[in-house]
């Protein structure tokens, strides 16, 4: 009878569940989801590649890139815990699914007073 | 039928659990390298954990305790699996197949 | 008369698994029945072994996010253990907060994991309604878990010597107000479980395990308490905090049900005593150099009793890992708990177990 109870009361109220496909998916504000970097804080220091637990990212210093494998990120969030720049962030998204297994280059502009350095000699 | 390195340890544990409620908690089996091995066996009587020890050669056959405790026989087939150690009268082939490598088995280049 | 039957009867020996629609698992039972009685049967395992033991034995600080997905429904228990461990190799103390922080989410995934067994009891009874009302609330806590630490299964809370996430006071009060408005909804769903005839009927003296055969398989967590062995590892680690294990003596699975069902309930009140008693202070402690020693570290997780041995040589790379899980013994107990019952019960029998092959076979 008690079981009664409740199906009835969810009778009256609404569902709880979202139609997904159809409308936007309900991920909660701070879900630790895509690692972003903000490339202009940047400096390439390399303490997130020290720090990653899965070996997912490489930063080349002399390239300015930071190379991402993304299937091997877990989103734990330590390279935003380690970056003295806080040039690291988060969005809450979820992961998706990929025939291939992708990689996001993140590049850093040269500035403009390097560019007049090297080309000298 | 004595004079396997754990036999004594085993006759301990067993009669340790005849004597008093004792429960098994795991086999702990390691490999030393140089064809040394180690087990040690965790038991827990009223809540704190008492460990016994043994150490022999690797290659040998070792005293099984699932006789007197059935509870032990899962965590020696495991050991044989992943050690690659052997108990007298226990069959691998728990987690892997029959003639895989044994996976936490130290290649003996010194020994 | 009976004699008779037998001889007549011929036994069939049914493989139920490791792909199964009643089984979550991927867990082989050969059932040796005679007609619709089941009088033995065979485990097999293997169909998930991941070698886990071996990887672990990498570097001791990117071990932890490892550790944690040794299971994804007690993937908490998992990295507090294996930091206790190296926090106790490394001598450090933990700090009050830290310590609480850590309580109140293993209560939390304790809450998940036990409402998800509950939920696939009643599944497999054939109680839909009352599974979706089950994993509706799960779903509760599994929100509130994501809003403290960003994700819903794997925390990344841990790290040795504390947590790296702190819980704020809108989020305490958060937890409180959650855990008071499931208190109340789940005491209702609690008397169904208790009192309605279609689960009584198909759990009441289904899959008995008497406290002489639970201990000569080890078992541990609700599945011992429910066959009257007093033991939860919890009344050592949450001093401070009133708390007193459920036990009940049927040793069936409507008892290993129930004391999930009040194991819930302690849960939500332990939960509610750390979240206001919550300590001030850092969140976690700096360590220094590499590791030496070995240790034994155990934690009550919601299948029972998790041991992690850790030994290490003064190297980044540990030595040896060894993780004993509660579900390793545990499933092992089914081949004592299903001769005699009917074929029909072996869905209901073996969820009541909750095993969990992640775990048994890491």
């Amino acid at each position: 009878m008690a079981m009664l109870s409740i199906v009835l009361r969810n009778l009256i109220t609404g569902p709880v569940t979202t139609r997904y496909p159809e409308g936007p998916a309900d991920i909660p504000e701070g879900n630790r989801g895509r690692v972003d970097w903000n490339m202009e804080a940047c400096t390439l220091c390399g303490l997130c590649q020290k720090r990653c637990p899965t070996l997912a990212l490489k930063v080349d210093k002399k390239a300015g890139t930071i190379t991402l494998e993304v299937f091997r990120c877990i989103a734990c969030g330590v390279c935003v815990d380690a970056c003295p720049q806080e040039a690291i962030g988060m969005i809450a998204e979820t992961s998706r699914p990929g025939y291939f297994k992708d990689v996001r280059i993140y590049q850093k502009e040269v500035t403009e007073e390097r560019d007049e350095g090297p080309p000298q000699p | 039928m004595s004079g396997r390195s754990n036999t004594e340890t085993v006759a301990r544990v067993a009669a340790m659990m005849r004597e008093k409620e004792t429960r098994l908690v795991t086999i702990v089996a390691a490999d030393e390298g140089g064809g040394e091995m180690e087990l040690i066996y965790v038991l827990d009587r009223d809540g704190e954990l008492i460990t016994l020890r043994a150490r022999g050669r690797r290659d040998e056959e070792l005293e099984s305790l699932s006789p007197a405790y059935k509870g032990a026989e899962n965590m020696e087939r495991e050991i044989i699996d992943l050690v690659g150690l052997s108990f007298h009268g226990v069959r691998g082939g728990l987690f892997l197949g029959p003639g895989d490598d044994p996976p936490l088995r130290k290649d003996d280049k010194g020994a | 008369m009976i004699k008779e039957r037998d001889e007549m009867s011929r036994t069939t020996i049914i493989p139920f698994g490791p792909q199964h629609p009643a089984f979550l698992e991927p867990l082989n039972l050969s059932l040796k029945l005679s007609e619709e009685t089941v009088i033995g049967a065979e485990i097999n395992y293997g169909y998930n072994h991941r070698g886990l033991e071996k990887a672990l034995t990498s570097d001791f600080r990117r071990s932890i996010y490892m550790c944690e997905r040794v299971c994804g429904i007690c993937s908490f228990f998992h990295s507090t253990a294996y930091c206790q461990s190296l926090e106790s190799l490394f001598q450090v103390q933990v700090p009050e907060r830290a310590r609480y922080i850590r309580t109140i989410m293993m209560e939390s995934q304790r809450l998940t994991s036990h409402l998800l067994a509950l939920g696939h009891t009643a599944e497999a009874i054939g109680f839909e309604s009352l599974f979706m009302q089950l994993f509706r609330e799960r779903e509760s806590i599994m929100r509130m878990v994501n809003d403290i630490s960003g994700n819903r299964v794997h925390y990344s809370m841990n790290a040795i010597g504390g947590v790296r996430r702190d819980i704020s006071a809108q989020q305490r009060s958060d937890i409180v107000s959650r855990m008071d408005g499931l208190e109340v909804r789940f005491e209702e769903l609690a008397k169904i479980f208790e009192k309605d005839p279609t689960i009584r009927a198909r759990t009441v003296g289904k899959g008995v395990l008497t406290p002489e055969i639970a201990r000569s398989y080890g078992v541990v967590g609700p599945v011992a308490r429910a066959s009257g062995i007093a033991q939860d590892l919890r009344e050592t680690y949450c001093q401070g905090l009133s708390f007193r294990p459920v036990v009940r003596e049927e040793g069936d699975a409507y008892a290993r049900s129930m004391v999930r069902v009040e194991e819930i309930l302690r849960s939500i009140d332990l939960i509610r005593q750390t979240a206001s008693e919550l300590p001030g202070g850092a969140l976690n402690i700096p360590f220094r150099g590499r590791p030496t020693g070995e240790t034994f570290t155990r934690l009550e997780a919601p299948r029972g009793e998790l041991l992690y041995y850790v030994r290490a040589k003064g190297t980044t790379d540990l030595e040896r890992i060894k993780i004993k899980t509660p579900a390793f013994v545990n499933v092992a107990a089914l081949s004592a708990m299903v001769p005699g019952c009917e074929m029909a019960d072996i869905p209901v029998i073996t969820v009541s177990v909750d095993p969990c092959i992640c775990c048994t076979e890491r």
